[in-house]
C-alpha cells in the first residue's frame, strides 16, 4: 500500500513538473500569456532582413482566389530569399471573433490577420495588436488619405491596422419595375431618409402584400443609417451610448416601426440576418442593398430582376459615403515581426491591389491612392447596374471616411437589435425599444457600472 | 504443469500498481482534457477574465449574484428548461415507435430506415436552411396551410420568439429521431423473437406486444435516449440561432442559455469570460441535476 502511494505521489509531481515546464516565464514584455515580440514592445522600427516562416490568415477568400494568393505568396519568397508565407483561410463565418479570441488566448495568432475593423479594436484594446506607425515609419503614405486618417482607433493616435479592401456605403439600389408598379418615379429616387420612408410607406400602401420596400436587416443597417444622418450613436470619449437622444435616430425608429407594422418590412426579415441582397434578388422588396458589389448576385442569381434595377447614391445629411474596410493588423505577438511587417506591406502595395481589385468579380475598392487610377475603376464605359454603381462609386470613393465604431461589437449589435426588433414586431413603443436598446448597449460595453 | 505454475505465479505475484499503470496514459488525457478545463472554468467563474485572457482579479461571487440577478439570465435558462421538457419527451417516445415500425419485417423498410438515417448526416447549417425556407412567410408550410383554408394569416414560425423556439425543438426532434431511432433498433434486436411469437399465440395485438415487449425491453436503452436527449436540448445554439437570427428571436425571447454565455462571454471587446464561466457553472448545475432525476426516474421504473 506505501509503495503504491509513493508511486502515485511521484506520477503525480512528474504531471505537475511537466505541466509547469509548458507555462514557464521566457523573460520578456507579455500580453496575456504570450510574449510580445521585443521589437513591438520597444516601438522602435522593425529594420531587420525578413526571413523564415510566418502564417498569413484570410477571410472567405480561398474558394474564389486561390490563384492570386499562391502567385502573390510566390513573388513574395521569391523577393524575400529564405522567407515562407504559410497561408491559412478561415471561413468568416459568425464565429470567426470567436475562434480568433480562442487563437490570441493560445498565442497563436498568424503573423499577419485580415479582420474587420471592430474586431481589430477588442485585439488593440487588449494589446495584441503591434504599433504598426512605431514599427514601419511611413507605412501609410500610400493609402487613400480620407481611409488613412480615419483608421486611427479610439484613444491613439497611432495606426494598429492597414487599409486593405473596402465596400462603400452610400448608394440605394433599387428596382425601377416594382417602383412604377407602387406609383413610385425610377428617375426621382429618394435623396434622403425621410423621402426613403416616404417612398417606402408608398410601396406598403399599394403592393397589395406581393412585394415590400426592403427587408429589416438591422444588423446590416445599423449603425451606419445612423450614421448616413450624422447622429450622435455614441459619446465623443467613446464612454457610453447616447443614440436614444438623437432625434435623427428617433425619427429612424419610429418611421422603420411604423413601415414594418404597415407590412412594408417582410417579417422574416426582422429577426434573421439575412443580407437584403436575397430578396431583391427574388423580386420580393424594392430596394436591395446600400453596397454596389452585391449586384454582381443579382445578375448571376436573377437577370429579369437586374436588368431593372437602378443607381443611385443616398448620402443623406454626411455629403460623403462611408468605407467599410476590410483590415490586415499583425499581432504584437508574431514571432517574426520583420517578414510579418515586410509582407503586409507587400500585399497591400498597389501593384498587387492593381491586380487584385482588377479580377472582374470584385466590386470592392483598393485602399491605395495609385490603385484608383486602374482601368477598371476610371474607364467604366457600360451602362449596366453594375457599371453605374462603379462609375457612382468612384466618384464617391476619395472622400469615402471610415465611421467604424469600434464599440459596436457582435455584442452590442445583438443586445441593439434585439430591442429594435420588439417594435418592429409591435410588442415595445418605438421610443420606448430605442432606449432600452441603448441601456442594454451600454451594460455590454459596462457604461452603466461607470 | 509447466504452464499452470507459471500462469499462476503470473497473477499472484503482480505489483499491485500495474492496473494503475496501463490505466496512466488514459487518466492523464482526462485529467489534462476533461477535468483540468472543467476546474479551470470554475476558477475562472470567480474572476472578472476577460475573453482574451486578461484581468482576472478574483471577485469572490459576484458573477453567481450577478447572474442570479439578470433577468435575461432567467429566460434564457426557462427557455432551455422549456426546450428539454417539451423535445426530450418526443425524442425518447418517436424513435422508439418509429424503430418498432422499421424492425417490422415489411417490404421496403430498408428505404425507411435509410430516410429516417438522413437527417444524422446533413450538416445543421443546410437543415436549418432548408427550415427557414419551408417555415418562412411565403414558405411551403404557410401556403399549405392556407390553402386548405386551416389558417388566415401565415403563422409568424419566424419572426415570434415563443414559435421560433417551438420551431427550433421541432428541428431538434426531427434530427434526432433518426439517431435515436438507431439505438432503438438495436435494442429492439435483442429482444427475443420468441417472445412476439408467444405473446402472438396467446392473442395479445401489436398494441399490447409493443406495449408489454418492446417498451419494457427498450427501458435502458430509453433511459439513455432521455439522458442524451436532455443533454443534448439544454446546450442547444445552432437551431435558434439559425432560425431566430442572431439575437435568438426578437428582443432575444427564443435565447437559450449557450446564447447567453455566447452574448456574456465571448466578444472581445466587451465579453467577460468569468461571467459567462459562471453560466457555464449554472449550466453543467442544470444538466446534472437533470441527470440525476432521469437516472432516479429510470431507476424507480426499473425497480
Amino acid at each position: 500500500m506505501k509503495h503504491q502511494r509513493t508511486l502515485s505521489i511521484a506520477a503525480a509531481a512528474a504531471t505537475l513538473v511537466a505541466l509547469s515546464a509548458c507555462t514557464g516565464d521566457a523573460g520578456g514584455e507579455r500580453v496575456g500569456r504570450c510574449t510580445i515580440a521585443d521589437e513591438f514592445a520597444a516601438g522602435t522600427p522593425v529594420d531587420a532582413t525578413p526571413s523564415g516562416e510566418i502564417t498569413f490568415q484570410t477571410t472567405a477568400l480561398k474558394a474564389s482566389f486561390s490563384e492570386y494568393f499562391t502567385e502573390l505568396i510566390e513573388d513574395f519568397e521569391a523577393a524575400y530569399p529564405g522567407t515562407t508565407v504559410i497561408w491559412e483561410d478561415d471561413p468568416g463565418d459568425g464565429s470567426f471573433a470567436t475562434r480568433l479570441v480562442a487563437d490570441a488566448q493560445a498565442c497563436s495568432l498568424a503573423d499577419v490577420v485580415n479582420m474587420p475593423l471592430a474586431t481589430a479594436g477588442g485585439l488593440r484594446e487588449q494589446g495584441f495588436l503591434a504599433d504598426l506607425d512605431a514599427a514601419s515609419p511611413g507605412i501609410g503614405a500610400d493609402f487613400i488619405p480620407s481611409l488613412w486618417d480615419s483608421l486611427v482607433l479610439p484613444g491613439d493616435d497611432h495606426h494598429y491596422v492597414l487599409p486593405w479592401y473596402w465596400g462603400l456605403i452610400g448608394l440605394q439600389t433599387y428596382n425601377t419595375e416594382l417602383m412604377q408598379r407602387a406609383g413610385l418615379d425610377p428617375e426621382q429616387p429618394p435623396t434622403t431618409f425621410e423621402e426613403l420612408f416616404d417612398a417606402a410607406d408608398q410601396v406598403a400602401e399599394r403592393s397589395n402584400g406581393e412585394f415590400s420596400a426592403f427587408s429589416a436587416s438591422l444588423g446590416l443597417r445599423l449603425p451606419l443609417e445612423w450614421q448616413l444622418q450624422e447622429a450622435e450613436v455614441i459619446a465623443d470619449d467613446g464612454s457610453a451610448f447616447v443614440f436614444a437622444d438623437d432625434p435623427a435616430v428617433q425619427e429612424w425608429t419610429e418611421r422603420m416601426t411604423r413601415l414594418a407594422l404597415a407590412g412594408g418590412i417582410p417579417k422574416d426579415s426582422i429577426a434573421s440576418d439575412d443580407e437584403p441582397t436575397a430578396l431583391f434578388t427574388q423580386g420580393a422588396t424594392v430596394w436591395g442593398s446600400p453596397n454596389a458589389s452585391s449586384l454582381r448576385y443579382v445578375q448571376e442569381g436573377n437577370p429579369g430582376v437586374y436588368e431593372h434595377v437602378g443607381v443611385s447614391s443616398l448620402l443623406d445629411r454626411r455629403g460623403t459615403a462611408i468605407a467599410e474596410v476590410q483590415t490586415i493588423g499583425v499581432p504584437s505577438t508574431s514571432t517574426n515581426p520583420a517578414t510579418a511587417i515586410a509582407f503586409a506591406r507587400f500585399l497591400l502595395a498597389a501593384e498587387q491591389q492593381n491586380r487584385f481589385i482588377s479580377d472582374p468579380r470584385i466590386q470592392n475598392f483598393p485602399s491605395t491612392t495609385e490603385s484608383l487610377g486602374i482601368p477598371k475603376l476610371t474607364d467604366i464605359t457600360g451602362t449596366a447596374p453594375i457599371d453605374e454603381a462603379n462609375r457612382l462609386a468612384v466618384e464617391l470613393a476619395d472622400e469615402a471616411e471610415i465611421v467604424t465604431i469600434v464599440q459596436w461589437s457582435d455584442a452590442v449589435a445583438n443586445a441593439v437589435n434585439a430591442e429594435l426588433q420588439l417594435a418592429l414586431t409591435g410588442k415595445k413603443a418605438p421610443r420606448e425599444a430605442l432606449q432600452a436598446a441603448q441601456d442594454a448597449a451600454n451594460r455590454v460595453i459596462g457604461a452603466d457600472a461607470r | 504443469m509447466t504452464t499452470a505454475i507459471h500462469l499462476n505465479g503470473a497473477a499472484r505475484y503482480r505489483p499491485p500498481w500495474v492496473p494503475l499503470l496501463w490505466c496512466a496514459p488514459a487518466l492523464l488525457m482526462i485529467t489534462i482534457w476533461s477535468v483540468g478545463p472543467f476546474v479551470g472554468t470554475i476558477a475562472l467563474s470567480f474572476t472578472d477574465t476577460s475573453p482574451l485572457g486578461m484581468g482576472g482579479a478574483f471577485v469572490g461571487l459576484d458573477n453567481y449574484r450577478s447572474i442570479l440577478q439578470d433577468p435575461a439570465f432567467w429566460s434564457a435558462t426557462g427557455n432551455s428548461v422549456l426546450y428539454a421538457v417539451i423535445a426530450v419527451p418526443l425524442l425518447v417516445v418517436l424513435p422508439l415507435l418509429l424503430a418498432q415500425l422499421v424492425h417490422t419485417r415489411l417490404p421496403g423498410m430498408g428505404f425507411f430506415r435509410s430516410a429516417y438515417a438522413a437527417p444524422i448526416v446533413a450538416s445543421v447549417v443546410a437543415v436549418g436552411l432548408v427550415w427557414q425556407n419551408l417555415l418562412g412567410e411565403q414558405g411551403p408550410v404557410n401556403t399549405v396551410l392556407q390553402r386548405v383554408g386551416l389558417i388566415q394569416q401565415a403563422v409568424p414560425f419566424l419572426s415570434e420568439g415563443s414559435l421560433i423556439l417551438l420551431s427550433a425543438i421541432a428541428l431538434t426532434v426531427w434530427r434526432g429521431l433518426g439517431w435515436y431511432l438507431i439505438f432503438y433498433l438495436a435494442a429492439l434486436s435483442n429482444i427475443p423473437r420468441e417472445l412476439y411469437e408467444a405473446a402472438e399465440l396467446d392473442g395479445a395485438g401489436p398494441t399490447r406486444r409493443f406495449l408489454t415487449i418492446s417498451v419494457p425491453g427498450t427501458r435502458l436503452t430509453m433511459l439513455l435516449v432521455g439522458l442524451l436527449a436532455g443533454i443534448g436540448s439544454l446546450r442547444v445554439f445552432s437551431e435558434v440561432y439559425l432560425l431566430g437570427g442572431a439575437t435568438g428571436g426578437p428582443g432575444g425571447e427564443a435565447r437559450t442559455l449557450p446564447f447567453f454565455i455566447r452574448d456574456a462571454a465571448l466578444d472581445p471587446l466587451t465579453g467577460n469570460a468569468g461571467y459567462g464561466a459562471a453560466v457555464s457553472v449554472a449550466l453543467f448545475t442544470l444538466t446534472a441535476v437533470f441527470a440525476v432525476l432521469a437516472q432516479r426516474f429510470g431507476g424507480e421504473r426499473d425497480a
